[in-house]
């Protein structure tokens, strides 16, 4: 039976458990995949619950408040050409990712061409969610704080910094994603993440 | 309940994969260690989902169900998908809207050509046996062919003094004059008598000698073409309804002589297959 492939630890575990567990998630995530690839719909549950919160994040960063269909459309896209996907846990992760990044910036080429005609009020007071708001607001109030605050970085920092860190993927396979090498991607990690702290410290002092 | 946070995955990268972790990796890790505030801003950038950035789970899995099926499996069921039901109409109808309109262009203008083919060679009398027999079959056999007589009035030698026409040609499409030439042909009315002989297929071929009247007549009366009514006085016509009326009379004599100058050449073997036929 498929479990949690990511580790749900403490703040700092030590580092050889963390080490261990990783690399488990990762075997995990790699027989999710051909599971997924066999058909199991349980399996693409698990591998959507998986990669579907980094890819939101990422592209909401990239390109906005269509985070969402955008998303949608890759997992779709994803669901058409599961088939043809040869790798591991890694590669499935820059695979979703790549996906999804050349879709945002269909998107963001297209949006700039025609421009957004918003929703009238009365069409937003018939989609009620369903969810209490106050809770989900309390959720994700630090998590959307955080992604504003990525959002602020020039995007090659910003995309690296999320590709690395929110969605989980080496350099290599954020160099594939982004179409660099990976010494360029590290550079601009490195970048970001200084970029992030000398913002952060101007924070606290003001 | 305040949810854990994860660790970061840039950290666990750092040391995923492989023993030593590379330098830039350790600056990363001196980066994330020198900045608490770093550490918890991507420890919340990675925190667990909530439960809004997973509600397009069950779109995902349906959409991976209906991948899963084989897309000739069940075309209904297919097309009920929205986004790739949509497309593939999209793209089918789009490949059979470019198809259907180049068939369309050539359906059309082959259907052109073989009405004016088929019309050409009627008008000329040159159909093909088997349209010709089929031509007959609806229409009747052609009687036969006969020479043409020239009739007293064509020896008046006026340009419109009427031809005419041999008798009994039925298939003749000129426009039947029939009941100018069963009426007397007394004073103007005589311009047209003759040239409604033997057109139409029920009229008796009785074709009217012109009387010399006629003949020295320049200008046509309006009402002798086809109104039938010779008895009534004769009318004294403008000049320019004379010269419409001339140009209809012209037009009403010349087609069922071109129509008798051309048939001769058909006839032949027409009667030849009419006459193997019976």
């Amino acid at each position: 039976m498929l479990t949690r492939l990511r580790p749900d630890g403490e703040d700092l575990p030590d580092q050889g458990r963390l080490l261990t567990s990783v690399r488990t998630a990762d075997d995990q995530l790699s027989a999710v995949v051909l599971a997924a690839q066999a058909g199991e719909e349980e399996a693409f549950s698990e591998l959507y619950q998986h990669v579907q919160p980094g890819l939101l994040r990422y592209l909401s960063v990239l390109v906005g408040r269509d985070a969402e269909d955008i998303a949608s459309e890759t997992w779709l896209q994803v669901c058409r050409d599961l088939h043809t996907f040869t790798g591991d846990a890694d590669g499935f992760r820059g695979w979703v990712a790549t996906i999804g990044r050349h879709r945002g910036l269909d998107h963001l080429r297209s949006r700039s061409r025609r421009p957004a005609d918003p929703a009238s009020w009365e069409t937003l007071l018939a989609v009620a969610g369903h969810d209490d708001t106050a809770v989900q607001a309390e959720e994700s109030l630090s998590t959307a704080a955080a992604l504003r605050l990525i959002g602020t970085l020039p995007q090659e920092q910003a995309e690296a910094v999320l590709l690395r860190a929110v969605i989980g993927l080496d350099a290599k396979s954020a160099a594939a994603v982004l179409g660099k090498n990976p010494g360029a991607v590290r550079t601009s990690a490195y970048r970001g993440l200084k970029n992030l702290a000398a913002m952060l410290e101007r924070g606290r002092t003001d | 309940m305040p949810r854990r946070r994860r660790l970061p995955l840039v950290m666990t990268n750092a040391g995923g994969r492989g023993s030593q972790p590379s330098p830039d990796e350790q600056e990363l890790a001196q980066a994330l260690d020198a900045s608490a505030a770093l550490r918890q801003l991507l420890a919340a950038a990675s925190a667990p989902p909530s439960t809004a950035e997973l509600k397009g789970r069950s779109r995902a899995i349906a959409d991976f169900r209906a991948a899963q099926r084989p897309a000739r499996a069940d075309p209904g069921e297919v097309a009920t998908d929205q986004d790739d039901g949509g497309r593939r109409r999209r793209a089918t109808l789009a490949r059979a809207g470019r198809w259907s309109a180049a068939q369309l262009t050539v359906a059309c203008a082959a259907l052109i050509a073989l009405l004016g083919g088929t019309a050409a060679a009627a008008a000329a009398g040159q159909l093909p046996t088997l349209q010709e027999a089929v031509s007959e079959l609806f229409d009747g056999p052609a009687p036969a062919v006969d020479s043409p007589t020239p009739g007293p009035g064509s020896s008046s030698g006026h340009t419109l003094a009427p031809q005419p026409s041999h008798a009994g040609h039925g298939s003749s499409p000129a426009p039947s004059a029939a009941p100018s030439n069963t009426g007397p042909a007394g004073g103007r009315s005589g311009a047209g008598s003759g040239t409604s002989a033997g057109l139409g297929k029920a009229a008796p071929s009785t074709p009217t000698p012109a009387t010399p009247a006629t003949a020295t007549s320049a200008v046509p009366a309006p009402a002798a073409a086809g109104t039938g009514s010779a008895a009534g006085p004769p009318v004294v016509a403008s000049p320019g309804a004379a010269v419409v009326s001339e140009a209809r009379a012209t037009v009403q004599l010349r087609a069922p002589r071109y129509a008798a100058h051309l048939r001769p050449r058909l006839s032949p073997t027409a009667a030849d297959q009419r006459r193997a036929w019976s």
